[in-house]
């Protein structure tokens, strides 16, 4: 009796999915017992509704069904049961609508792909579906990296200059080889393809697929404070499907921006802002345009965190990410000669960051807080500029003395003597604290 | 940083009912707008029954911020915010808005007022245009006036209720809330979930 009602259940899902392809959202209306006899699923606006009574009923059904299609025999070889396609689909989808971290159900789902009974574009909007829902389900992200990977191999071994890199390195599981980015070299999986200003106009990838796949990592960062998996996820789009092409870097960095202006505690897109930086920061050095480029760039970073943190007092977030701006102002500055002058008090603290740039500084420490964001990410170039130092411009004495540790302490001095918020004032210390705990390391190595 | 709602309501011997409410639900799941209306309405009832007339306070209840402000005759207002919007910002706002509110709609109305009753659309307008608090650039410069004046912080809703008075009571009892409402706070309680109000 149960099982029939699942089933019928099941089957109003599916006509609603049919009648209504255009459901962008899901959600549970709680209702504890079955109302007059009615279905519990309902379509109001491109809502989909499900009434949370017969969530117990379909979910055990439909889990039965994906695990049974998963079944080994005693010696644990595969049982091959044969299931029609449409079955699986239907037990699959609501599976996940209910939980979206099963993976058995969402594996299931590559196979189907795979077999061409489902499109990766279907696949791709209904995962999305179920992010309304599930605004921070890793598994549900990781699936769509799989997806999104299916499309661009697909893309790259149809076109019709097939590029030696498509077929030679699929290292670290992604996916290299893309004909509309001149220049391109096999050695490096990651970062490879930063669209020069001069050759680089054409962006390496779907435009649409990367907007959509913005979009859904925008909205489940709205939805969910925070949202590490949405922001990661993100990150791993622009450096997997847009290469880390300078014009996206700066259009997000551009976009970011207004986000964390409203959103100032949120400490994943705030990460995520600093994994922009840094590969900026990669990209203008290989131009040779750090000084002319990255130092602005940095210089408004600054004024924006000056700006939000003085309008919204004691938001942890923003003082950390002044940390990690500050590191990376510094680690600039030191791949520069000090500009000449004797006893003033800017370039003492330039030769702090000399001789910092001297010994083995441990490029770890200032991209910690980005480290999570990629995994192979370009550290080994930046430590191998910091330990190089053989091509040494001049910097514009301007920047050595716009931001020094001294000015940092000064910042903090003001906020710890106006603010009233009890908050701010404790945030102020704890970042001078680290500013000095800084001079001190330095000053220890010059020892 | 958001704004949700924005109540006006009167309060004379101990009796408080809604004058008009303004809205912005658009970050709810569309199926959960009708109860997270609901139990706005019934907090911010709740927060302006439990405070005193000529006061301020903030009462925090997971992340949400719901500021009050009660003023001596017993007009009050409540916002409820996210913990992101600033706090001095969202007083100012209540000091404009009652003042407005005073000025259209006549005082001998209050009483027996409700939302049928009184005429005043402008609380959705101020919920748009303060969304994003730099819109009261001016009212973020000029701080001083909120400076003397105290704000009672609540770390819970609980906190504010009377003692042996308990909110699951409340909740069962209220007029405010309809069946599928009192049904959702309950599981929401049970399993912990976040992201409710209340």
């Amino acid at each position: 009796m149960a099982h029939e009602l699942a089933h019928r259940i099941l089957s109003d899902l599916s006509t609603a999915f049919q009648r209504h392809p255009n459901i962008d959202e899901v959600g549970f209306i709680c209702c504890p017992t079955c109302q007059h006899n009615r279905s519990p699923v309902v379509v109001e606006n491109n809502k989909l509704g499900i009434e949370t009574w017969c969530l117990e009923l379909i979910f055990p059904y439909a889990h039965d069904k994906v695990l049974r299609a998963r079944g080994r025999d005693d010696s644990g070889r595969k049982i091959k049961v044969s299931r029609s396609a449409r079955s699986l689909l239907e037990a699959t989808r609501a599976v996940l609508l209910v939980q979206a971290d099963c993976l058995t159900a969402w594996n299931i789902r590559k196979e189907l792909v795979e077999a061409e009974d489902l499109k990766c574009t279907q696949d791709l909007k209904f995962a999305a579906l179920v992010l309304t829902k599930h605004p921070k389900s890793s598994e549900t992200f990781a699936h769509r990296r799989w997806l999104l990977k299916q499309i661009i191999q697909k893309t790259t071994s149809t076109s019709l200059l097939p590029s030696p890199i498509a077929q030679a390195s699929h290292t670290n599981g992604l996916v290299a080889g893309d004909q509309a980015s001149s220049g391109a070299t096999a050695e490096q999986p990651l970062n490879t393809q930063h669209g020069t200003k001069a050759g680089g106009t054409k962006l390496p990838c779907d435009e649409k697929l990367l907007e959509a796949e913005l979009t859904v990592c925008q909205s489940s960062a709205e939805r969910y404070p925070s949202n590490y998996y949405a922001w990661t996820h993100r990150a791993w789009v622009v450096e997997n499907v847009a290469r880390c092409h300078y014009k996206i870097l700066m259009k997000e960095l551009c976009d970011n921006r207004h986000w964390i202006s409203r959103h100032i505690s949120d400490h994943s897109g705030l990460q995520y802002r600093q994994f922009l930086l840094t590969q900026l920061a990669t990209h203008f050095r290989l131009e040779d345009a750090l000084q002319d480029e990255f130092l602005p760039v940095l210089t408004a970073e600054f004024e924006l965190l000056t700006d939000l943190i003085t309008a919204f007092p004691g938001h942890e977030a923003l003082w950390y990410h002044r940390r990690y701006v500050f590191q990376q102002w510094e680690s600039v500055l030191s791949m520069f000669k000090c500009p000449k002058s004797d006893n003033s008090a800017s370039c003492k603290n330039h030769t702090h960051l000399q001789h910092q740039h001297c010994s083995e500084v441990p490029v770890e420490l200032y991209t910690h807080s980005a480290s999570s964001f990629s995994r192979d990410r370009d550290d080994s170039k930046l430590h191998a500029a910091v330990v190089q130092g053989n091509k040494k411009a001049k910097v514009d004495s301007t920047y050595t003395e716009h931001h020094t540790i001294q000015t940092e302490l000064e910042f903090c001095r003001n906020i710890m003597a106006t603010s009233q918020d009890g908050w701010q004032v404790r945030l102020a210390g704890s970042y001078q604290h680290w500013l000095q705990q800084r001079i001190l390391g330095q000053d220890n190595k010059l020892l | 940083m958001k704004l949700y709602s924005l109540s006006v309501l009167y309060k004379r011997d101990s009796k408080v009912h809604l004058l008009m409410g303004g809205y912005d639900l658009q970050s709810f799941g569309y199926f959960q707008r009708g109860s997270v209306k609901e139990f706005m309405v019934f907090t911010s009832q709740i927060i302006v029954e439990r405070c005193r007339e000529g006061s301020r306070s903030t009462v925090k209840e997971q992340e949400y911020m719901c500021h009050c402000y009660i003023r001596t005759d017993g007009l009050g207002g409540v916002l409820i915010a996210d913990h992101e919007y600033p706090q001095r910002v969202a007083f100012t706002l209540l000091n404009k808005v009652l003042d407005d509110f005073t000025q259209k709609v006549p005082t001998h109305l209050w009483p027996d007022g409700n939302q049928s009753t009184i005429h005043y659309t402008e609380l959705d307008g101020y919920l748009a245009k303060y969304q994003n608090p730099r819109e009261a650039d001016s009212m973020m410069k000029i701080q001083s006036e909120l400076d003397e004046t105290k704000i009672i912080l609540h770390k819970s809703i609980e906190a504010v209720l009377e003692r042996g008075e308990k909110l699951d009571d409340l909740v069962a009892k209220s007029e405010d809330l309809s069946v599928q409402s009192k049904t959702f706070y309950k599981t929401a309680k049970k399993q912990n979930q976040c992201c409710v109000i209340l």
